[in-house]
């Protein structure tokens, strides 16, 4: 409960922000608004899915169950905020690009990837039975690939996607007034990102727990 | 030189049982001529267009048929208890990986080697004068489709709905390969276009060069993927394939 509410009060002020405090934009207007919740859930996005592959990396090594439940958490928070950027940028592009939704770009096409491996990622977990958690711990892995091309896409191959992880410093082309907002949003999803995680994550705990306990009982009564 | 011989005896195994049935490669070769086929009806505008369009229907005739080669090249092993034989033998896992990925490349190999002519025939693609980088970036890109594609079968070896989830979790990690393929190929194929027009004494063109750069920028790219994938498929290989 209190992540909950630490999560509402962060929103609350994220959202004031956005709305109240940060000049609006001259050419993109309201739709600007977008942008607070495209650019952070683009990176928590990038950052959990490394975290994923980080962790998926070192159970294949290691065998211990809690880095699987690392990797699951952080493999589901991933497609939360993969389907966010997914769909607020588009309506950005909308607005920006004159008119189209999607357009064949290389970070455009990495984040759709990234976002189907992570479907598949789900699908082979529930699907796969014994077993599922090392060839899901091995597709996370290219999934981590992913991501880091989804990061560099733009400064590899250019496209028209802008870039606002500048070489200067986070966000140093964009208006100052339009900063605090951004780093509030950005605090207030990095927040929701690592609640959601933990939570997920002790989900999992229990699971296992919960399945070693009845192989426990199943056996005792044979 | 142990690992070497150990290598070559899992791909000879393969090569041995594809000789005496020859059902994989009939069937990969006839699967992908008859993806070209009914890509070339469902696209079909006219010649010109479809020229085009030549070098993505080529590359995701190889994308299926090798898809279906990869689940055939365990299907098999499957049938007889063959993959825990094999890692009954002394031979070391990266060895088993290596085997079997070289025999599925040898065997999109060969049906590429028949369907290029084909293609070139079908779409009256100038090849010949590119034959060198066209075979490298086919090669390439068939490494790094082997790759992975031997790793995600092995590991779907035992799954239930294997043939469902191969393609769902493969393909989407295989795709920048097939981009940089695809991408290789019309490159090249423009270059041969143009010059062939400059030999009828056409004046050439300016952008050949940049035309040229591109290429070689997909060409390595091709290569990064293909390192990549090769280092992360043999070195997860181990750590999946126990029992």
């Amino acid at each position: 409960l209190t992540l909950v509410l630490c999560g509402a009060a962060l929103v609350g002020v994220a959202l004031y922000s956005i709305f109240a405090l940060a000049p609006i934009e001259a050419r993109m207007g309201i739709a600007q608004k977008i942008f607070y919740f495209h650019v952070p859930a683009g990176m928590a996005m990038v950052l959990l899915a490394g975290g994923c592959a980080l962790a998926s990396l070192v159970f294949l090594i290691s065998r211990k169950e809690i880095f699987d439940e690392i990797a699951v958490a952080a493999a589901e928070v991933t497609m939360v905020f993969a389907t966010i950027s997914l769909i607020t940028g588009p309506l950005w592009a909308r607005k920006a690009w004159s008119g189209v939704w999607w357009t064949w770009d290389a970070r455009l096409t990495s984040t759709l990837l990234l976002w189907i491996v992570l479907a598949g990622y789900h699908m082979l977990r529930g699907l796969s039975g014994e077993g599922a958690r090392r060839f899901s711990a091995g597709l996370a892995i290219f999934a981590g690939v992913d991501a880091v091309l989804v990061y560099l896409s733009v400064k590899l191959w250019g496209g028209q996607h802008p870039i606002v992880m500048q070489d200067e410093g986070l966000g140093s082309n964009i208006h100052p007034g339009m900063r605090l907002p951004l780093f509030l949003s950005m605090g207030a999803y990095f927040f929701i990102g690592a609640a959601l995680f933990w939570l997920r994550m002790g989900l999992e705990r229990t699971r296992n727990r919960l399945r070693a306990l009845k192989l426990q009982v199943s056996e005792r009564m044979e | 030189m142990n690992v070497l011989r150990q290598i070559g005896a899992v791909f000879y195994k393969d090569l041995l049982v594809e000789a005496r049935t020859r059902e994989t490669i009939l069937s990969m070769l006839v699967f992908a001529v008859l993806i070209g086929l009914v890509f070339t009806f469902a696209v079909f505008v006219n010649q010109e267009t479809i020229r085009k369009i030549a070098p993505g229907i080529f590359w995701v005739a190889i994308t299926f048929s090798g898809t279906l080669g990869l689940s055939r090249s365990f299907a098999r092993e499957r049938e007889a208890g063959g993959l825990r034989g094999l890692l009954m033998t002394p031979a070391g896992r990266g060895a088993i990986f290596a085997g079997k990925m070289l025999a599925n490349v040898a065997f999109m190999v060969v049906v590429e080697l028949l369907l290029i002519p084909l293609f070139s025939i079908f779409f009256d693609l100038p090849l010949l004068e590119v034959a060198g980088s066209f075979a490298a970036v086919v090669l390439l890109g068939t490494i790094g489709f082997a790759a992975v594609g031997t790793l995600f079968a092995a590991m779907l070896e035992n799954a239930r709905l294997r043939e469902l989830l191969l393609p769902v979790i493969f393909y989407p990690i295989v795709v920048p390969v097939i981009i940089a393929g695809v991408e290789a190929t019309g490159g090249l194929l423009f270059l041969s276009d143009a010059a062939r027009a400059a030999a009828k004494g056409a004046a050439t063109l300016g952008s050949m060069d940049a035309i040229r750069d591109k290429v070689w920028q997909w060409i390595q790219i091709l290569m990064a993927f293909d390192a990549i994938f090769l280092a992360a498929s043999a070195w997860i290989f181990e750590y999946l394939v126990t029992e």
